[in-house]
């Protein structure tokens, strides 16, 4: 294994990086003087904000000096604060293998926070650190942290009974892993993501006009979004569409295109394309996500797409119509 | 909890006592430096008497140390040391964690649930802990069956956890608590499989 302690890491919402003094005034505010957050750890929230400057300058200094200490600050980049924490503990270079610990303030709980920088810290373990297996473990009265290591891919190896202590007292502890033969075989990526959309097309006088949105992050994109529930791919395009745009469409049948990109390491992002035929072209833009809806030829659209693969499913889609022309 | 250390412990068979130097040509004739013995074991082969000697050296020093449990398992037969049982003890969770190993002469002969189960009875009825783990190698079949000969639960196995003299490997975990213990009727239950009040057999 490689000896290269904390290195910062940036996923898609997360810039994971080493801890340094000024990080105490929001590590105390939004975690470790919650006893919320703290409830199945094993040491008490902080007292005072000294209790956290003085822990906060104990890591900085390991980080500086050992390269066997892995310990993030999880910065959420729309706010640049630190809003929680992980490492890596229990660093065995015989079995090569270590166990992560995180937290983050109950603000973010519930936004999938935990799995995308889990991910990104797994990644970097196996890949760089060159780990073969990494492992986690909670409280079995903490369920919430399970999840994340289920959504991880993790495998669950049993339940040690009564083998752990924390501000919640004795409790019983279960344990999950990775090893890095998973990890390989699921092509380094652990959290699959999926979305559903559509190409949108009108007809006007014997033209063909595209639906391109402008993003409030500003690119321009198909209309598309994340399946939820037990929604089949259709049902989720047929919602966004509706959602996003307050257009009433037709699917054509014999069209489906996927995309796959990895928004940040250890993800993989599969985008499935439907197309979709609308009757009237009067939208109501969803203020949430989208700036401005565009109806465009397909050289105009192929100018003002962002992306390649967007690019890549318009020429696509424009020519399975032009075939199915008279 | 209160730490007691390694007090001397008497069973029908063995003595249970502290290691001291002295004790280094029978340890390492019995089983130290046998290749059979400490395939499934985690510390290195000790290849010379005199390096046997230099480890209970510091382990005789170690004897004071209330925190420490480690017994030479002296047959008494033969009146000399025939194996090793030593538990490490984790004070927050009131736990201990085993490990043991035997000369391959004195293997198949229950010696060492024998001894597992009167170290068990101290620490649960004198030293009060509240969790005893013990944990092997999943090729090592012979460990397991003294496990569950001395009523652990199997827990599950940790893969590719542990590095033994036989390399990597999957590491079960095994455990009794305490009021595990308890319901076995103490001491004296630990080796006699429990008997069900309404006499049907428990099922999992």
């Amino acid at each position: 294994m490689q000896q290269l302690g904390t290195k910062t890491i940036e996923t898609h919402r997360l810039i994971l990086r080493p801890f340094r003094a000024g990080d105490a005034p929001a590590m105390f505010r939004n975690w470790a003087s919650d006893p919320v957050v703290t409830e199945y750890l094993t040491w008490a929230p902080h007292d005072s904000e000294q209790t956290t400057a003085g822990l906060v300058a104990n890591w900085a200094k390991e980080t500086e000096e050992n390269p066997l200490f892995f310990q993030w600050a999880i910065e959420l980049k729309s706010i640049r604060e630190p809003i929680g924490s992980i490492s890596a503990m229990h660093v065995d270079e015989r079995v090569e293998s270590a166990e992560l610990g995180w937290c983050i303030g109950k603000d973010w709980w519930g936004q999938g926070i935990m799995p995308e920088a889990g991910a990104a810290v797994i990644a970097y373990l196996i890949d760089e650190v060159v780990l073969n297996r990494v492992a986690a473990r909670h409280d079995v009265r903490n369920p919430k942290s399970g999840r994340v290591m289920q959504k991880l891919g993790m495998t669950f190896e049993g339940v040690m009974r009564q083998a752990g202590v924390s501000n919640a007292g004795i409790g019983d502890i279960a344990v999950y892993s990775i090893l890095r033969s998973e990890y390989l075989a699921r092509g380094g990526a652990l959290i699959p993501e999926k979305s559903c959309g559509a190409v949108i097309f009108a007809e006007r006088s014997g033209e063909r006009y595209y639906l391109v949105e402008q993003m409030l992050k500003g690119h321009f994109s198909f209309c598309k979004g994340h399946v939820e529930g037990g929604e089949t791919e259709l049902e989720t395009a047929e919602r966004e569409i509706r959602e996003e745009t307050a257009l009433e469409v037709r699917f054509v049948d014999g069209f489906r295109e996927v995309v796959r990109y990895s928004p940040y390491p250890g993800a993989v992002k599969t985008v499935v394309f439907y197309l979709a035929h609308a009757g009237r072209t009067e939208t109501a833009a969803q203020p949430e996500e989208v700036k401005e809806i565009l109806w465009l030829s397909e050289a105009d659209a192929l100018r003002t797409l962002t992306y390649d693969s967007d690019r890549e499913i318009l020429r696509k889609a424009a020519g399975f119509l032009r075939l199915q022309d008279p | 909890m209160q730490q007691l250390g390694t007090r001397i412990i008497e069973t029908q068979r063995l003595l249970l006592r502290p290691f001291r130097a002295e004790d280094a040509p029978a340890m390492f004739r019995n089983w130290a430096a046998d290749p059979v013995v400490m395939e499934f074991v985690t510390r290195p082969l000790y290849p010379t008497e005199e390096a046997v000697r230099g480890l209970l050296e510091r382990w005789e020093a170690d004897v004071p140390n209330p925190a420490v449990y480690r017994w030479a398992i002296v047959w008494k037969e033969c009146g000399e040391p025939i194996g090793s049982i030593t538990a490490i003890p984790e004070e927050r969770t009131e736990s201990a964690e085993f490990g043991w190993c035997i000369g391959k002469s004195w293997w198949g002969r229950g010696i060492m649930p024998e001894a597992a189960a009167a170290v068990f009875a101290y620490l649960f009825d004198e030293v009060g802990m509240n969790r005893l783990e013990a944990r092997y190698d999943t090729r090592n079949r012979k460990s397991a069956r003294v496990m569950q000969k001395l009523g652990m639960t199997l827990e599950g196995v940790l893969r590719q956890a542990g590095r033994s003299n036989a390399g990597i490997s999957d590491v079960a975990v095994y455990s009794l608590l305490h009021s595990e213990y308890l319901a076995r009727g103490g001491s004296s239950g630990l080796l006699t499989p429990p008997q069900p009040a309404d006499g049907t057999k428990e099922t999992q």
